[in-house]
């Protein structure tokens, strides 16, 4: 059954929960990559000194992809059951055209592999969301994230 | 007569003794009756031990609890790291049988079995619920005239069944103003003071998350930097030092709860260890007369 978009499961961040301890990103490393690191990470947290706030870089598994749309040799592609975008090792050519089409450059160009490399929602249990001790960083119905978001950038 | 099985995980033992005397006067004169946990281990790590193999930190941290629970009390600890390992673990295990019963499995083999029977509580919630502010008060002898900047530390804000994730911060705070120091806010209270990104990368630690929040903390004009977690204390005091060789210099003294607490009671400095600090601590003690 194709999966309703409001009612799927994405990550929420919330930055007045937030502390920076990165231990989001290094859980992603140790997850996909089996390294205690921060740059090899499908998500990023980065410090805006000017607002003293932060902000969490991190893909949406948007309704419309458009590293989906981008990509000439179908190896992004968005799972019609659990609405997931995902990139296939095998397919990709490293043309690195997702990295750049996405609005947030969430998909990123792995040197060593020679593709892309994107968040999986590591299959239904993010470790980013788990390890995540104020819980800035969550697991959330997409619908509760639009929420969220308009009152967040919009304020309505 | 308040009594808990007493956590001490394995920095302070190990790296901050300073915090383990400290503490053990403060309960002395509180009245909270702390029992050893004879042969207890590393809680473990709260995530990288997780994240490399998830069942063995639960049979880790069950058997710590399963100590306390020979001893028929619940259990309390200093470190917030701790706090947070022995919690999840407890409320993972207490909550999904299966997970249980995997972990109950091996630790049979060590003649042990997790009951679930009792709750793990972090020091700072002990002194605010069950000894009372009130309490805390009436034995401060030495009010601490100084300004100080907070810094809670990440694994503080743990909080489950959807609680206010500034629950225990509160209560930090509120414990510390009535030893009479004031608090400053200096606007970075919640960031990270850098100790878990040191594994990934030292610069970034250092520079990223320490340096600035010390940068605000000396333009607040503080005295000292008041903590409740070992982890953040060796950052903030050892970070001290490994930033100098990038031509970034602060002078800051850091204490932990206990210790300002322990100054607070009348303690006499020269029974807290306080020549262990890395940052200027005895300098503040000289200041304060203590």
């Amino acid at each position: 059954m194709k999966t309703n978009t409001a009612e799927q499961k994405v990550l929420l961040y919330d930055p007045t929960r937030c502390t920076g301890c990165l231990f989001c990103q290094i859980a992603c490393s140790y997850q996909h990559f089996k390294e205690i690191g921060l740059e090899k990470a499908n998500l990023h947290i980065i410090f805006d000194d000017k607002t003293g706030e932060f902000e969490a870089i991190y893909c949406h598994h948007c309704d419309e992809p458009l590293c989906v749309a981008a990509c000439p040799n179908e190896a992004a592609v968005k799972d019609e059951i659990t609405g997931l975008v995902k990139i296939n090792p095998i397919r990709c050519i490293g043309c690195k055209t997702c990295t750049v089409t996405c609005p947030l450059s969430a998909p990123w160009f792995n040197a060593e592999r020679r593709v892309a490399v994107k968040c999986d929602f590591c299959d239904g249990d993010p470790k980013c969301a788990k390890f995540c001790s104020p819980q800035a960083i969550r697991v959330a119905l997409r619908k509760e994230a639009w929420e969220f978001n308009r009152k967040r950038y919009l304020g309505v | 007569m308040v009594k808990y099985a007493f956590f001490l995980g394995c920095q302070i033992p190990m790296r901050l003794p300073n915090v383990e005397v400290a503490a053990r006067k403060v309960f002395e004169r509180l009245g909270v009756e702390t029992v050893e946990l004879l042969g207890y281990s590393c809680c473990p790590e709260p995530v990288v031990s997780r994240l490399i193999d998830e069942e063995a930190a639960l049979v880790i941290s069950a058997r710590n609890i399963t100590l306390a629970e020979d001893l028929g009390i619940n259990m309390m600890t200093l470190c917030n790291g701790c706090y947070e390992t022995l919690a999840e673990a407890n409320e993972i295990l207490k909550h999904d049988a299966e997970k249980r019963d995997k972990v109950n499995n091996i630790l049979k083999r060590y003649g042990r079995e997790y009951k679930g029977k009792i709750d793990i509580k972090h020091v700072i919630e002990v002194l605010y619920e069950d000894v009372g502010l009130g309490n805390i008060e009436k034995l401060v002898v030495k009010p601490q005239k100084i300004r100080v900047a907070l810094h809670y530390g990440c694994h503080l804000y743990r909080e489950y069944k959807s609680a206010d994730i500034m629950r225990k911060p509160k209560m930090m705070r509120e414990i510390v103003e009535r030893t009479g120091a004031q608090v400053i806010d200096y606007g970075l209270e919640r960031m990270c003071c850098g100790y878990p990104s040191m594994q990934a990368s030292e610069e970034f630690s250092l520079k990223e998350r320490l340096a600035r929040k010390l940068s605000r903390i000396n333009s607040a004009g503080v005295d000292a930097v008041v903590m409740a977690c070992p982890a953040c204390m060796i950052q903030f005091e050892l970070g001290q030092v490994m930033l100098r060789p990038y031509g970034i210099q602060f002078n800051i003294p850091c204490i932990n709860l206990m210790e300002l607490l322990a100054l607070s009671f009348g303690v006499p400095s020269k029974e807290l260890l306080i020549e262990l600090h890395r940052s200027p601590v005895q300098q503040l003690v000289k200041k304060l007369g203590v």
